[in-house]
């Protein structure tokens, strides 16, 4: 029997639900119940859908209009809070996407979309691992989060604050799940602006000034994304006449088609929050821990790249496929220029999603196999451990209210297992032979035909090194002290999830050659992109150029003898302070040395942070400036190709 | 390869590699020395001093110490096999990463000043060089077609006449990963460092040995993968490393220390443009 | 055992040397360096100046120990790990020289460490500084190696 149109309605329909009853979760108990069976049965859903395999089905018509009128109507609430806030630039670009909507919906569409509603392929069934089986944890993570979250540090009284979270965060699942697996574009921008205004409220949740500024300012960056969904979307109909995304994209690029797919590029790249529309993603930082884990790793951002992924066939050997891969690689390269001299450790996080996502798009870009399967790598173990990062950021805030770089030092000592899975999360980003560094050897390959592209490659992963590098250090810092025992502090949700997460990050990777065949290679079938070079066949096995298995045994094996042989090296009874010219002394097991009058004085040198060379506020003018050329220049080309050159 | 071949190339490379790097070494302590018009050490000074160092007591700040020490030991050394087993250049660059990862999180676990303001400056130097080699082994690449490092051996004729300015990025690279002056900012060999010793200062006894022996085999690497820009005789694929090894320690000798602000600023622009121009020439030619 | 004696003559191969100057005229200091510069050059008996406890095998000290700097020298003492040489350098660490009885001297080194091995002299000569070393590391040969003080 086919179960996929029971499996995909519900995969959708249940979060929704699951929202609606969130508000009748009066109780931190049945909160947490519900977090926990939404999270746990969307994994579940995924899992059985993969191995439903590919499909499609469409729901009765009726569903048609509900999703028409819901379109106008959340424009329409929008719309009041932009107006209640008083943000101009929102209310213009919602007020613009009326007017395209209507426009497109009452003035081009001459017949109903023949096709079916709901398509899904390997590359939407991936992704619908990743999305739910990050989100359904961080799920897990966030009633645990957001309850402690209320009651320390804003103090509030009623739950209202907890049940409106717990309700966008659901939703936000939901419709992420609608925006993977829908093949109808009308469809697909109702999820599209679903998914933005989850984020919209979630950033805003605090309701302070600052995190209703950079909800704001995150209102009005993803709507002129959907506005620039809407006018692609137009422009590719009026060329194609077709409202299928699967054929709009294997249509034969001509006339218009270019600009329109330019168009929803331009939609993918703010929502994947790339220069110059990074700053949204820097100002959600404000948003608890859990919605950034979730705009970070699974929803949000990676609706941007999914889109420009499924869009990949249609920009080949284009003009603007190099136009993408630069954009992609811009981003990557001044990302890291940017963090290095910050020191929240949240900012820190979203400026290298930005700069990750920055090499998935430029893959998009290469638009080789090789490149694909490199994205497909990037944005699976990038969510993994980007989760993991943000959530194990929030549970250190919630517990020590700090999230400085500075105050990050040495936190090994006081929360070692948090510490723990932080570093694993450090290392996973950083280092051989874990995924996103598998990703990364393949990008290279594919970029390796780019030589300008690569240089903007090699000088952002040295600023990687540097950023991550110095923060898995310096929580390592610290003398050791072997007879206190610290209890670290852990809900058994919010460890949960982080367990899980880090779990999936080790045992994936020696999987890696078989994740490669099972998952990532029937994406590529269905891209239909030209392979170009014999070696790609399957590079992680046994006998391809990066064995990983035996990589990570070999990885495991060192970290193994490492630890027997460090363990007969580490100080037995207490430790030598660090040397401080002949004063060296401890206290309280800090660092420290003794100063004039005998008086023990505790000496720290924080991470050095290049404010002078890299200074934020002009680089980030210059780079904005330099990422809209490069816009326009995309624009102005693809444009171009409409007057009929070739 | 066969298995076995395998098996006895690695083991042959585990026991000679290090003997060769630690000669290297003292190559170096008696190529200074009589630059200076010294006598100079015993020849096989690094061994006395790698060995006298596990003779010694243990000692160390915290646990993680040892453990990053050994890592890098570890990276070190499969990058070592990576190269002599006929791997990929691409794997090599990522160990590259790993092994100053590991180093300056050792440096940094430590708490010490010295060392994490020595850890500070080993991240700019890995900023410096780390671009300069990538795009280095790019252009290796672009001039023989594959990242294979069996493959780049077999290329038939030398790389250094189609990559003649990548050639003196790799000289950078290897003064500046060695801590030779004047990019000795982040640790030097000679008591003459403000910051005592830099990353090594916290390291003692048999685990300095493990960094030490680290460094022979990263000094060996280094000047492997600069054979291979030469690599059609016998002749070439000694000349090139050892000119390179000579030249490195003449500048050791009479350059002083660079302010590392400057040497961010300057070697790294300078580096990629150069190596840039190279890539760009052989892109379009 | 062929192990140890291997290690017992690395040890004596290669002495690394930590300076502590406690004060005083600075001859003792020039001469120190004269060792080690190219004249008498003391890196062919393998020994290197440090400059830092952690990695030192031979504490050199010249001047006096005094009430202020003695907590110093007896941190740099038990932060160089054992085995070690410890030398003291010139009349001023011997036995404290001319300022012995001022009211802020201890003495001599041997006030504040175990030392192995003493230099005399205002100041000593090169040679006399190399003989010193010498026989200090000389002990490191012996099966108990090094300073067995504490």
């Amino acid at each position: 029997m086919n179960t996929m149109p029971t499996l995909l309605s519900t995969v959708i329909l249940l979060p929704l639900a699951a929202a609606g009853l969130s508000w009748l979760a009066r109780s931190r108990a049945s909160r947490q119940v519900l977090g926990t069976l939404t999270g746990g049965s969307l994994m579940l859903l995924a899992v059985a859908l993969y191995g439903q395999g590919s499909g499609s089905f469409s729901p009765p018509p009726i569903w048609d209009t509900v999703i028409r009128a819901a379109d106008y109507l959340l424009l329409l609430i929008v719309l009041g809070v932009a107006i209640h806030l008083r943000s101009r630039l929102s209310q213009f670009f919602i007020l613009l996407q009326l007017a395209l909507l209507g426009w497109f919906e009452f003035g081009l569409i001459a017949a109903p979309a023949a096709g079916p509603r709901f398509a899904a392929d390997a590359l939407s069934l991936l992704m619908a691992l990743v999305v739910n089986g990050a989100g359904g944890l961080i799920l897990v993570y966030a009633p645990a989060y957001i309850d402690r979250h209320e009651t320390h540090s804003a103090g509030t009284q009623t739950d209202r604050p907890q049940r409106s979270f717990l309700f966008f965060m659901i939703t936000f699942l939901g419709a992420m799940n609608g925006l993977i697996f829908t093949d109808d574009v009308l469809w697909l921008f109702f999820f599209w602006e679903l998914t933005t205004v989850c984020s919209f409220a979630l950033i805003a949740h605090d309701r302070s000034r600052i995190s209703l500024q950079n909800a704001l300012r995150a209102l009005w960056m993803t709507m002129l994304g959907g506005a620039a969904l809407l006018a692609g979307l137009m422009l590719v109909y009026l060329e194609t006449q077709s409202l299928s995304l699967l054929r709009i994209v294997e249509s034969p690029a001509s006339g218009r088609y270019l600009l329109g797919v330019a168009f929803l590029c331009l939609a993918g790249f703010t929502k994947a929050a790339q220069v110059p529309f990074q700053q949204w993603l820097i100002g959600a930082m404000v948003a608890p821990a859990p919605v950034s884990a979730l705009l970070h790793s699974s929803t949000m951002v990676k609706a941007g790249a999914f889109l420009i992924l499924r869009l990949m066939p249609a920009f080949q050997e284009t003009f603007l496929a190099a136009g993408v891969a630069w954009v992609g690689a811009f981003s990557f390269l001044t990302m890291g220029a940017l963090a290095v001299s910050r020191n929240d450790s949240k900012q820190i996080l979203a400026y290298s999603t930005i700069l990750n996502l920055g090499l998935i798009i430029a893959c998009a870009g290469f638009g080789r196999s090789e490149a694909a399967a490199a994205a497909v790598l990037l944005l699976v173990f990038h969510a993994v451990a980007k989760a993991l990062l943000f959530l194990c950021v929030g549970a250190v805030e919630l517990r020590t209210g700090r999230r400085r770089l500075d105050d990050l030092q040495g936190l090994g000592v006081r929360m070692p297992l948090t510490t723990g899975f932080m570093v694993i999360g450090i290392l996973s980003l950083l280092l051989p032979p874990f995924g996103v560094v598998a990703g990364k050897w393949l990008m290279l390959k594919a970029a390796a035909v780019h030589p300008f592209i690569l240089f903007a490659l090699a000088l952002g992963m040295a600023f990687h090194i540097l950023l991550y590098a110095r923060w898995a250090g310096d929580l390592l810092s610290g003398p050791q002290t072997a007879s206190q025992k610290v209890r670290d502090w852990r809900p058994w949700p919010m460890s949960l999830s982080m367990m899980a997460l880090t779990l999936a990050m080790i045992v994936m990777t020696p999987l890696m050659a078989g994740f490669y065949f099972h998952f990532v290679s029937p994406v590529l079938a269905a891209l239909e992109l030209p392979r170009a070079v014999a070696e790609t066949a399957d590079p992680f096995s046994g006998r391809g150029a990066f064995p990983i298995a035996l990589w990570a045994a070999a990885l495991g094996a060192a970290a193994l003898a490492a630890a027997m042989i460090s363990r007969h090296l580490a100080p037995k009874t207490g430790c030598k302070p660090p040397y401080a010219c002949g004063s060296q002394a401890l206290l309280d097991g800090r660092p420290a040395y003794k100063g004039p009058f005998n008086r023990v004085e505790v000496h720290r040198v924080g991470p050095y942070y290049f404010a002078r060379l890299f200074q934020h506020k002009a680089l980030t003018g210059l780079i904005n400036a330099a990422a809209i050329l490069i816009l326009v220049i995309i624009f102005t080309g693809s444009a171009w190709m409409w007057g009929g050159l070739p | 390869m066969s298995i076995s071949q395998t098996v006895w190339l690695a083991s042959i490379t585990a026991v000679v590699a290090p003997l060769a790097g630690g000669m290297l070494h003292a190559l170096d302590r008696k190529l200074t020395a009589r630059l200076q018009s010294r006598c100079g050490p015993s020849w096989v000074q690094p061994f006395y001093d790698t060995l006298k160092l596990f003779g010694k007591q243990s000692q160390a700040v915290n646990q993680w110490q040892p453990f990053f020490a050994l890592l890098y030991l570890f990276g070190a050394a499969a990058s070592m096999m990576v190269f002599v087993l006929g791997g990929d250049l691409l794997v090599l660059f990522f160990l590259s990463t790993l092994t100053v990862s590991f180093l300056v999180m050792g440096a940094l676990s430590s708490a010490s000043p010295y060392s994490r303001i020595g850890a500070d400056r080993e991240m700019i130097q890995a900023l410096i060089y780390e671009p300069m080699l990538l795009v280095a082994l790019v252009g290796v690449y672009h001039a023989t077609g594959s990242f294979d490092i069996s493959a780049v051996r077999n290329h038939p004729q030398p790389l250094l006449l189609q990559l003649p300015m990548a050639y003196p990025a790799l000289f950078l690279v290897f003064l500046i990963k060695m801590h030779k002056s004047p990019f000795d900012f982040s640790a030097a060999h000679h008591a003459h460092q403000e910051l005592v010793q830099g990353i090594l200062t916290e390291y003692a006894g048999p685990v300095l040995a493990f960094l030490e022996i680290g460094r022979w085999l990263e000094t060996l690497l280094l000047l492997l993968i600069i054979s291979l820009f030469w690599n059609t005789g016998v002749g070439g694929a000694v000349f090139l490393p050892a000119a390179t090894f000579a030249a490195a320690i003449l500048l050791d000798n009479i350059a002083p220390r660079l302010v590392w602000r400057w040497a961010l600023r300057w070697i790294w622009i300078s580096g990629l443009v150069v190596i840039c121009a190279n890539l760009a020439w052989l892109y379009w030619t | 055992m062929i192990f140890n004696r291997l290690i017992n003559r690395a040890r004596y191969k290669s002495p690394w040397l930590l300076f502590f100057n406690g004060g005083g005229c600075n001859g003792c200091a020039i001469e120190i360096a004269a060792c080690l510069t190219p004249v008498y050059d003391l890196e062919r008996f393998g020994v290197i100046n440090k400059g830092n406890p952690k990695h030192a095998d031979v504490l050199m000290i010249a001047g006096t120990v005094n009430y202020r700097n003695r907590r110093t020298l007896e941190n740099l003492y038990s932060t160089i790990t054992t085995p070690r040489i410890v030398l003291a350098v010139g009349a001023c660490a011997c036995t404290g020289g001319i300022f012995k009885g001022a009211y802020n001297v201890l003495g001599g080194a041997d006030r504040a460490v175990a030392v192995d091995v003493y230099v005399p002299g205002c100041p000593p000569k090169p040679e006399a500084l190399i003989d010193g070393i010498l026989k200090g590391i000389g002990r490191f040969r012996s099966p108990g190696g090094g300073n067995a003080a504490d």
